[in-house]
């Protein structure tokens, strides 16, 4: 199954958005412009849905309501987010699910639920508030998406947000995890506990992984070789061997691997790890813009595998120089006043123009994405 | 013991460069690819021609550019080198695109598609369009993820996801150059060029 749509009111940056998400979608956008906060909306339905999670815990995690509402937003202070399902390759709705999120304006300013609505294709088979929730607030507090004694008719939903994956891996996080304390964020999404991710997989598994990750890395830093999984009294550790000038080759561990060799790493781990929808921060960071350029591709040959849908942020032209990238499956973030608009490449008419005169989409439609008045920077700084 | 020629190498896209390493592998050991310069379209070839030109003093550059709508090499050339040419520098077109130079080996490219050879265009370098005649030769193909990974997805896309994947795999794997330059004429010229290139032992 895929997201083939969403609707956002009210979150974060968009105070009323609504569009076409692809198997493969590329967001772009200046800087603050809400690239992640859009990501953030598929995030907050996962933490709805895990075991352990619901609405209170994932809105609790965000800094409540006041934090997840658009500054934009005037008389209609309610957020809401809805997404339909498709299976993979068909445009056909399988399923719909919207809630609305408020908050009281007095008293314990707690977050409750203003509507829950699920639809079986076009049927609507679940309409909150019943007449239950009216009698009984507190019901209002959870969903029913988070209980399973309420989900039964709708669980491939539950089950299906519940394995999607957001990545984002900080280098530094992943090669010095004892030097950043504090609890540990739900999903791991900067890679603190990536080793552990590695430990947890089956040695079955995890070598077949890894030894695609050695096919590719062997191609694209070729001084490193035969990279492995490694325990040392209980300690998880990737290990390759480095090649130098010297006659003999030495031996590396993660925290001796370049920044881009283990983004590089964390990107195909999580392309291969799970089937749910896989969100991806900016990808191309610390890459070399010839690998950068073939990621699209290499997405496209994983994911097609497991009919998995990847949405990634990125502020790479590299990446867009793909003649294979369609301008449909480029959605253009651009703030303005009233919160952030989002635009598929493919509606707007002179990014289309562009590309007929042999341009890139990479060419054609990032500079639309830069500030305005960067004349400016170093004149007043 | 032959020492091999340092060459870099200046292409429009992943397909054209596929091409150009097998072309250079045809003579084994003449050549050493020091570095590839991806222009992604040919503007940028183009507007950067005069630098990869003068670079040429030092060390061998092999250009490659599509024809598509100009009129023909000669006219190309004389509209883009507004300078005199370096001996060192190896510019070639592609007529009327390196999609011509793919098909050229008929045999190899009907296999790949799974298609009968009569179905691949007999003259390539005649072809107006080269890459919407591949396309019509991948439509006929009954490998699935071949149209899937080489036709475009969606309105107004020129390519598929995987067209510069999927085809440069065929150029690595099978791609034979000695079948490709008895069906096209300009990749004729292009081997014969290499082939010849300094050949008088000249340092």
């Amino acid at each position: 199954m895929i997201i083939s749509h969403i609707i956002l009111k009210n979150w974060k940056n968009f105070r009323k958005i609504e569009v076409d998400l692809k198997q493969r979608t590329f967001i772009v956008g200046p800087n603050a412009s809400g690239k992640s906060n859009f990501l953030d909306a598929f995030r907050f339905l996962r933490d709805i849905a895990i075991p352990g999670g619901g609405l209170q815990k994932a809105i609790s995690d965000r800094g409540g309501v006041s934090k997840m509402r658009c500054l934009a937003a005037r008389q209609t202070p309610e957020i809401v987010i809805g997404i339909s399902l498709s299976e993979y390759g068909s445009k056909e709705t399988i399923w719909k699910y919207e809630i609305s999120i408020k908050q009281e304006s007095r008293g314990r300013r707690q977050s409750y639920l203003n509507y829950e609505k699920v639809w079986r294709g076009d049927k609507l088979i679940l309409n909150r508030p019943e007449d239950e929730d009216k009698s009984d607030k507190e019901r209002l507090s959870q969903t029913y998406l988070e209980q399973i004694n309420a989900n039964r008719e709708f669980r491939d939903i539950a089950k299906y947000l519940e394995k999607a994956l957001y990545l984002h891996i900080v280098p530094q996080l992943l090669k010095y995890p004892v030097a950043f304390a504090g609890a540990d964020l739900p999903g791991d999404p900067f890679g603190k506990g990536f080793l552990e991710r590695l430990a947890n997989t089956p040695e079955k598994t995890r070598n077949i992984w890894l030894k695609k990750i050695d096919t590719a890395l062997r191609i694209a830093v070729p001084q490193l070789k035969e990279l492995h999984y490694e325990d040392e009294n209980g300690k998880p550790h990737l290990e390759a061997i480095y090649e130098h000038w010297r006659p003999d080759a030495g031996k590396q561990r993660e925290e001796q691997f370049s920044d881009g060799t283990l983004r590089m790493i964390g990107l195909l781990w999580a392309l291969q790890e799970g089937d749910g929808l896989l969100l991806l921060e900016e990808p191309e960071l610390s890459l070399n813009a010839a690998i950068i350029s073939k990621l699209p591709a290499l997405i496209y040959k994983i994911q097609k595998q497991k009919k998995r849908q990847v949405i990634m942020t990125s502020h790479s032209a590299d990446l867009l120089r793909d003649r294979g990238v369609s301008l449909h499956e480029v959605l253009v973030l651009s703030p303005n006043k009233e919160g952030t608009k989002v635009e598929a490449a493919a509606n707007i008419k002179e990014v289309r123009a562009m590309l007929d005169g042999g341009m890139t989409p990479g060419d054609a439609i990032l500079p639309q994405t830069a500030p305005q008045n960067m004349e400016q920077l170093l004149l007043n700084i | 013991m032959m020492i091999s020629l340092p060459i870099k190498l200046v292409y429009e896209d992943d397909l054209s460069e596929a091409v150009m390493k097998k072309l250079l592998n045809a003579f084994p050991k003449k050549y050493l690819i020091s570095a590839s310069y991806n222009k992604h379209g040919f503007t940028a070839i183009k507007r950067d021609l005069k630098g990869y030109n003068h670079a040429a003093r030092f060390t061998p550059f092999f250009v490659l550019t599509d024809l598509d709508q100009n009129e023909c090499p000669p006219s190309l050339i004389r509209e883009w080198m507004i300078f005199d040419k370096q001996p060192q520098l190896i510019f070639r077109v592609a007529v009327r695109e390196v999609e011509s130079w793919v098909m050229a080996d008929r045999y190899g490219f009907a296999k790949f598609a799974a298609v009968a050879i009569k179905h691949i265009p007999d003259k390539p370098d005649d072809i107006h369009d080269s890459k919407a005649a591949l396309f019509e030769v991948i439509k006929k193909s009954k490998i699935k993820e071949l149209k899937e990974d080489i036709l475009p997805h969606y309105p107004g896309d020129r390519i598929g996801p995987n067209y510069n994947g999927s085809l440069c795999g065929f150029v690595i794997q099978s791609w034979n150059v000695q079948r490709a330059i008895q069906k096209s004429p300009s990749l004729k010229r292009a081997f014969d060029h290499l082939q010849n290139f300094q050949k008088q032992g000249k340092k």
